[in-house]
């Protein structure tokens, strides 16, 4: 039987790669779905002080962050990477900058980037991205989703829009001749997708509970939660991931 | 006694002018009625991503007179104004057109009176970006039907029509004169299309029987209904796109740092930057509808 203090073990949830809005479908849906394998708890959250905040010493729990995140807080957090998430068949995934102008006039001046990230990581991710972002200022318009980030640059609200490139090549198979308006400027590192991560001093029934997250795209209920992470799926990370991950 | 009068007049004047300099632009926002959530919210993202401090004037907080908004304004004379409702945005332009105005949550914004330093963010999503998104969750989607009146909505829908041609789609359209003919047209339009996009129209919707009998037929053909109102949720919608207000506030506080930066403002009204998706996920599967599964994660609402 697996049990925590409360005598539930909760699956803490945050994201910095994307402005989760969702919250209360996410935790409805989610708690629906694991209740049918014990007492677990779904906990979306969409500030990263406050979700850091709840895990802080915490070690009978499960965390869903990204992987960004997780090389930030992993030393500190005494975290363990188990799963990654998977789209596609792709364990990773790049992140793009795009715009309607022309890339000299974005070297002048940046101007307003629209992303659904959190201002944390895109600032971070942008100045890796595109020099000019470390020399000038540039404001950031947080949307809701990577599909709104690259309308606003179809429809002029945004000079620069951050987003995945599976978002980009979504749109362009909906609306081609918006995408058609738009070019990449630039292209990040890959990464991989969020992290499920465990405490080091995790005691519970730990192949119990990773299995239960792994076999979620085995059944139709389990796949409809995690396509609302924007997943298929989940692996195992290999060495090379790992070393990627807290490198 | 001269000579010390003369030092703190110097004192005071070197105090201004320390402060005047140390003096960032005055802000001010003037919600229609704060207890509204979609203003209230607006309104809260704003202060947060403006990062300055604001005078806040809430209209609905108590009763106003007009001469003391008058000379609240006037006396606080802001550098730019940050107007949410209606109500706000006329009480600003009639008293200080003259500064910067960006208004938000206007319905139909095109019949404001409008000035040079007026700007803002639209509360309609183009049919356009409504279209993409409902394509977004159904890729398989040819063909929309669309009820509406000539007198309100024949350029809307001629808009409709071309973006939805270019995304390969046809929207076919039943133009009405009385509100008597919205179930008799909608008879004929059902066996036509793979979905009815409601759209505002005072012809079309002309009261709540009419509505709940639209939604009835529609749910009888398996016929999905697309909208744009989080009301319609309750009647049975399958999708409802609608503009994301805590995007409207930052984006209106992104508008008001370039005014006051004095950069150029490509478009002075904007379009709403932020979306907000329903989807009832259990009528879909009960219809037997093909959805695009990844578009869950962009969904804000589902019903299952």
């Amino acid at each position: 039987m697996i049990s925590s203090g409360s005598g539930k073990i909760k699956i803490y949830f945050y994201s910095s790669e994307t402005n989760i809005n969702n919250f209360k479908s996410l935790k409805m849906e989610f708690d629906r779905y694991l209740s049918k394998f014990g007492p677990y708890e779904f906990q979306p959250f969409s500030s990263r002080a406050v979700f850091e905040k709840q895990v802080k010493g915490k070690e009978n729990c499960l965390l869903l962050l990204s992987s960004w995140h997780y090389r930030h807080i992993h030393k500190n957090y005494a975290l363990k990477p188990v799963l990654t998430g998977v789209r596609n068949g792709k364990k990773y995934q790049r992140k793009i900058l795009v715009s309607s102008e022309k890339p000299a006039d974005i070297e002048a001046k940046p101007g307003l980037v629209a992303s659904a990230s959190s201002l944390q990581y895109t600032t971070s991710a942008l100045k890796g991205m595109l020099k000019k972002f470390a020399e000038h200022t540039f404001q950031v318009l947080t949307v809701p989703k990577d599909i709104d980030a690259l309308m606003s640059v179809g429809f002029g609200m945004a000079k620069l829009a951050f987003a995945s490139e599976n978002a980009f090549d979504e749109l362009k198979g909906v609306n081609p001749r918006l995408c058609n308006k738009m070019k990449v400027l630039a292209e990040g590192e890959e990464t991989l997708r969020l992290i499920l991560a465990l405490p080091r001093g995790f005691t519970a029934n730990r192949k119990k509970m990773v299995d239960m997250i792994k076999n979620m795209s085995m059944d139709s209920d389990g796949r409809k939660r995690i396509r609302m992470l924007g997943l298929d799926g989940w692996q195992e990370l290999d060495s090379s991931d790992r070393s990627k991950l807290e490198s | 006694m001269k000579f010390f009068k003369l030092i703190c007049f110097i004192g005071l004047v070197f105090l201004l002018s320390v402060l005047s300099a140390d003096e960032g632009p005055k802000i001010m926002v003037i919600n229609s009625n704060a207890a509204v959530d979609k203003y209230k919210i607006a309104q809260e993202e704003f202060t947060k991503t403006i990062s300055t401090p604001v005078v806040e004037i809430d209209l609905g907080g108590r009763k106003w007179k007009i001469g003391e908004i008058e000379d609240l304004l006037y006396d606080e004379y802001p550098d730019l104004v940050y107007c949410i409702g209606t109500k706000a945005y006329l009480l600003a332009n009639k008293f200080i057109s003259d500064r910067n105005i960006v208004f938000s949550s206007v319905i139909n914004w095109h019949r404001l009176p409008l000035s040079q330093k007026t700007y803002g963010v639209s509360s309609e999503l183009n049919p356009e970006m409504q279209i993409t998104l409902y394509r977004y969750i159904f890729p398989g989607l040819k063909r929309i039907g669309v009820l509406y009146s000539s007198k309100y909505n024949k350029h809307w829908f001629n808009e409709a029509q071309k973006a939805a041609k270019e995304m390969g789609i046809e929207i076919i359209g039943r133009s009405l004169s009385k509100r008597r003919n919205t179930l008799p047209e909608l008879k004929g339009l059902l066996k036509e299309i793979d979905a009815l996009w409601l759209i505002s129209d005072p012809v079309v919707m002309s009261d709540k029987k009419t509505l709940i009998e639209v939604f009835k037929q529609c749910d009888i053909s398996k016929i999905p209904i697309l909208s744009y109102h989080n009301a319609f949720a309750e009647y049975g919608a399958m999708v409802i796109v609608s503009v994301d207000n805590p995007t409207t506030g930052r984006q209106a506080a992104a508008i008001s740092r370039e005014v006051l930066s004095k950069d150029v403002v490509r478009k002075k009204v904007q379009l709403p930057a932020g979306s907000h998706i329903f989807f009832n996920l259990k009528k879909a599967d009960e219809y037997g509808l093909k959805y695009r599964e990844m578009a869950l994660s962009a969904v804000n609402r589902i019903i299952e």
